[in-house]
């Protein structure tokens, strides 16, 4: 049984084997469960056995579209900075037509906001003393 | 190579260092004027007698291999699976072990497996179906839940 065995054993590794050695050996049930079991062994190591992570070319490619995104917006935001700015610019619209900026030359106003509180400093006053001691 | 030795020394950072040694020394001592099966049993003697160097160098290291590590969503069964396997290949025998390695992990032939381990086929032969026969008594549980 075990030449048998070894027999079924050699041919399911791809190994030069007697085909009428395999022929008798795969008519039992023994020889037929032995084959099964060799298979779901080979399985069982294959699964459970780590295999080293491979560089994958095509990363570089699927990183082409974020990247190509991410450069849209960077692009998107400078513009709508720029304008926006532009929008906000104390400086005097320019007429199209004109080639020559002219930047305002009124002044402008900015008047305080109200004191919410007004401390009134006294003569002969000794500032370093302490309250209440 | 890799996961030859990974299943020979039972760590994965342990295989990872060994490997790139032994492609060092492939690298530094080129590889022997000889045919293709030479040539892959000349690299697996290599990694084979560095990995039980690795193995007989020190006390720190357990008797038996650690199960190998595994992450993700399907890493629970794989890793009952990694215990239940490792524990089978560590009762066999030293050199039935290496050969059922070099045969299920590292796919070398038989006459590759020879030269490697300096046996003749015939020994490659009986060595692996002992190494089955051991395996298919000692994983029966977990055989007969493989669908």
């Amino acid at each position: 049984m075990d030449t048998q065995f070894e027999a079924l054993a050699a041919w399911v590794d791809g190994e030069p084997v007697a085909r009428t050695e395999v022929a008798l050996a795969l008519e039992t049930r023994e020889g037929r469960e032995y084959v099964l079991d060799l298979m779901a062994i080979r399985h069982m190591v294959n699964v459970s056995t780590p295999s080293l992570p491979v560089a994958q070319p095509q990363r570089s490619v699927r990183r082409w579209p974020s990247m190509t995104a991410a450069a849209a917006a960077v692009v998107l935001c400078a513009a709508g900075g720029f304008f926006a700015g532009r929008l906000a610019s104390p400086v005097a619209s320019v007429d199209s037509g004109d080639a020559t900026l002219t930047p305002v030359s009124t002044p402008v106003s900015i008047s305080a906001p109200a004191p919410t509180r007004v401390i009134q400093l006294e003569e002969n006053t000794s500032w370093r003393e302490s309250g209440g001691s | 190579m890799f996961r030859y030795l990974c299943r020979l020394v039972g760590h994965s950072e342990s295989a990872r260092d060994l490997t790139q040694e032994v492609f060092l020394r492939v690298t530094r001592a080129g590889l022997p004027e000889t045919d293709a099966v030479g040539e892959r049993a000349w690299v697996f003697r290599i990694a084979r007698n560095l990995g039980l160097n690795f193995l007989r160098d020190g006390a720190r290291r357990p008797a038996m291999p650690m199960p190998l590590h595994f992450e993700g969503p399907s890493a629970a069964p794989t890793q009952e699976l990694s215990v239940v396997l490792t524990e089978a290949l560590a009762s066999l025998a030293d050199v039935d072990r290496d050969v059922f390695l070099m045969r299920e992990v590292g796919g070398l032939s038989y006459a590759e497996i020879a030269s490697a381990c300096d046996l003749t086929t015939t020994a490659v032969r009986s060595r692996l179906h002992r190494a089955r026969q051991q395996l298919r008594e000692a994983l029966a549980p977990a055989l007969r839940q493989t669908p």
